[in-house]
């Protein structure tokens, strides 16, 4: 942004100079408004110094030698790239990572396809039913993670949880003392139910929103020239929906990959926590509880560059689309 | 008259998936509620309390009147 702006403002008394003729070029006629640079730099100082400076810090933390010493003062010693050597052949690096990318795709996936048919439902409600769909999805919604992953906790205790209460009544068996946390298996299956619970409503709003900007003419044009609900879905609908969608779910991507309250108060609720780590939570380990800031810097440099790259990927996939 | 009785059975169809949705959605926080106002010893009982029968405020007092959860609200 800044650069864009001194670049214009060195080019345009250049211009003027040269004497380009009046009305070809409008902007040499005008001078470069600076109002809207002024006006725009407390914003990028504040983005600059708040998300800007970390960033550095991070990068530059990342290629030193910065451990519990470096902390209490002794000067940390670059090592190049030796962090992300010893990150990238850690086995555990790449279980961690796998494991994060399955209950990214488990929970994006759901909360895509749960999402856009809530939102298609509530398009069709009536005026009371759609309200109270809204009042529920909010609450959901406006339930922290923390508080949302202890309550899910209760719901899903070994001893005293409702879960296992109506399956020892529906089944017959005794479920009573069944641990659902300690199988890495369903302990994820129940991350994966708290997280998308906790993003769904997200997405059946802004699709919801989407919905109502579908035009109203376009699709009754449709019906009468005989499509079905589905085809006026797949042809006018979903294309019109689809920049909000490609935005939702990358969003969903950048979230439920680098998802850290859930994991770690499951995983303090009851479960392995080396068996259950995602990458997140194993940044956190790695950096804080080992204290180990280097590769800890170096795993977190990995992980904005992955979603730098998913992002990058859907944004061009997007253009193309558009362009086309 | 048929395609009316067919569009209302979609209506009510529909209907009942909204309820659903809205008791999924739902559920946790009023699972949180009910538990907020249940004493320890029913909470930790075998049969779970789906309503708070035996409601009291005595979790919400404890909270009011402790020193550290008043400090956290005052940070």
């Amino acid at each position: 942004m800044t650069d864009s702006a001194t670049a214009e403002s060195h080019l345009d008394p250049a211009r003027v100079a040269a004497g380009s003729s009046p009305g070809r070029d409008r902007r040499s006629r005008r001078p470069v408004p600076k109002v809207p640079f002024l006006l725009l730099a407390p914003a990028v100082v504040m983005l600059a110094v708040f998300i800007g400076w970390p960033l550095v810090q991070l990068v530059i933390m990342s290629f030193q030698k910065f451990g519990r010493a470096q902390i209490f003062g002794a000067s940390p010693e670059f090592i190049g790239l030796g962090n992300y050597l010893d990150v990238l052949t850690d086995p555990q690096f790449w279980t961690v990572l796998g494991r994060s990318v399955a209950l990214c795709l488990v929970c994006v996936t759901a909360t895509m396809v749960l999402g856009v048919l809530i939102a298609v439902m509530m398009k069709n409600l009536g005026r009371t039913m759609r309200m109270a769909l809204s009042i529920a999805l909010l609450l959901a919604w406006a339930m922290p993670a923390l508080t949302a992953t202890i309550v899910w906790g209760w719901i899903f205790d070994t001893q005293y949880g409702l879960v296992n209460f109506f399956l020892t009544k529906v089944t017959g068996d005794d479920w009573t003392g069944h641990s659902w946390l300690i199988d890495p298996v369903s302990f994820f299956a129940v991350a994966a139910i708290i997280i998308t619970w906790g993003a769904v409503p997200f997405v059946v709003f802004s699709v919801y929103a989407a919905l109502t900007q579908v035009s109203e003419e376009v699709l009754e044009a449709a019906s009468l020239d005989g499509a079905g609900g589905l085809r006026r879905f797949r042809y006018i609908v979903f294309p019109s929906l689809r920049p909000i969608l490609v935005v939702l779910l990358i969003l969903q991507i950048i979230w439920d990959l680098r998802v850290f309250a859930q994991i770690y108060a499951l995983q303090t609720i009851g479960g392995v926590r080396a068996e259950t780590n995602t990458i997140g939570v194993y940044i956190y380990s790695v950096s804080m509880a080992s204290g180990d800031l280097g590769s800890g810097g170096a795993i977190a440099v990995i992980l904005v560059v992955i979603l730098l790259l998913i992002s990058a990927y859907y944004v061009r996939t997007m253009l193309t689309q558009e362009d086309s | 008259m048929n395609s009316r009785a067919r569009r209302s059975s979609r209506r009510a169809l529909l209907n009942v998936a909204a309820l659903f949705v809205i008791v999924c959605s739902v559920f946790p926080v009023y699972w949180m509620l009910n538990t907020s106002l249940l004493p320890a010893s029913v909470i930790k009982s075998s049969t779970p309390h789906l309503w708070p029968d035996q409601a009291t405020l005595r979790n919400y007092r404890s909270a009011i009147s402790d020193e550290a959860f008043i400090a956290a609200l005052r940070n």
